[in-house]
């Protein structure tokens, strides 16, 4: 192959730039959607919702709220797939398998009861809807330290996840599609029973706690404990959108700084 | 707890890298001056430095105010 000329040499270190300029424009506007469309406004909804008003079963109240106590189900004694009793569970068998060099994950198979349930405060009750209106719910697993959730969800934290490498016979049973395993299978858990202390956030219509409507802060929690672990996993969501953007930048506009300062004749 | 020491190293990274072309470009930028020859690059990179010192210092303060509001 013939050496490339001079002038093939500066054609070509124009088009690098021009790439790297069209990256890197691409890479600040993705940064700029990250800080103006993600980290502001969930920066005032976290703030909102930390100053929550907490109120009591019996308080007369509407928007959302922050709500202490326990929760029961009036169903008979609930046992997840592992035999534990429980008031709400999910359970799901993840598959892990070698996918090229990394290890993929897919969930094949979930379940869980969160029915007929009834929000406890000393001898006052409530019957518990937060999530009987299809609304979109999601567990926080604690399975990776930048977990994140959109705050458009029900998020619910049942505390620790556990986990085994056999999956339960019952589990087997209640999975109908079958559990076709390319790697190694894992049955994991969360539960909550009825004498753990919950944390809700939640709106109250018609004497029922439910899911605050759109438009509210969050449409509802369900947290064991306190809200903290759950709050920090909607604080993730903004973050990783700065955190993805940024490596990119720094990525295409060192190359972009470095080209520009080479082919304009150095540092001369 | 957020990942903030991640947030201040890539911070830093970020800023770094920002800072050290920015330095670049200015020396050139005055070097130049003085044999009066225009430098456009030298100028382009000032500005892509300027916004890079920007996103890393968003990024800690980004990190910083949501660690805050979430304590």
């Amino acid at each position: 192959m013939a050496p490339l000329t001079a002038e093939q040499k500066e054609q070509n270190g124009s088009l690098l730039i021009i790439l790297m300029l069209l990256c890197s424009i691409g890479a600040l506007l993705l940064f700029d959607h990250g800080v103006f469309s993600k980290l502001h406004p969930n920066v005032v909804a976290l703030w909102k919702l930390r100053h929550l008003p907490e109120h009591r079963i019996g308080d007369r109240f509407e928007g959302p709220a922050i709500l202490r106590g326990t929760l029961e189900t009036t169903d008979t004694e609930r046992q997840t797939p592992a035999g534990n009793p429980s008031v709400v569970y999910y359970a799901w068998v993840e598959d892990h398998y070698r996918s090229g060099r990394s290890t993929t994950v897919r969930v094949i198979c979930n379940i869980g009861e969160d029915e007929q349930l009834v929000f406890r405060q000393g001898t006052s009750t409530l019957p518990f809807e937060l999530f009987h209106h299809d609304e979109h719910i999601a567990l926080v697993k604690k399975d990776g330290w930048l977990e994140s959730l959109p705050m458009q969800r029900v998020a619910i934290d049942l505390g620790r996840v556990t986990e085994w490498t056999t999956v339960p016979p019952s589990m087997k049973e209640r999975c109908k599609d079958g559990l076709y395993q390319r790697g190694t299978l894992y049955y994991k858990e969360a539960r909550i029973t009825s004498s753990q202390p919950m944390v809700v956030v939640a709106c109250q219509q018609d004497g029922v706690l439910r899911s605050c409507p759109p438009g509210s802060v969050v449409p509802g929690i369900l947290a064991l404990g306190s809200l903290d672990r759950v709050l920090q996993v909607f604080a993730e969501l903004p973050l990783n959108w700065l955190r993805g953007p940024a490596l990119l930048l720094v990525i295409v506009m060192g190359y972009l700084c470095s080209a520009l300062l080479k082919y304009s004749g150095g540092d001369s | 707890m957020l990942a903030s020491w991640l947030d201040l190293i890539l911070g830093f990274v970020v800023w770094w890298v920002g800072f050290h072309f920015f330095a670049r470009a200015h020396r050139r930028r005055q070097l130049r001056k003085r044999s009066q020859a225009r430098d456009i690059a030298a100028l382009l990179v000032l500005w892509f430095s300027a916004a890079l010192i920007t996103a890393g210092l968003a990024i800690v303060l980004g990190s910083m105010s949501l660690t805050w509001v979430v304590r």
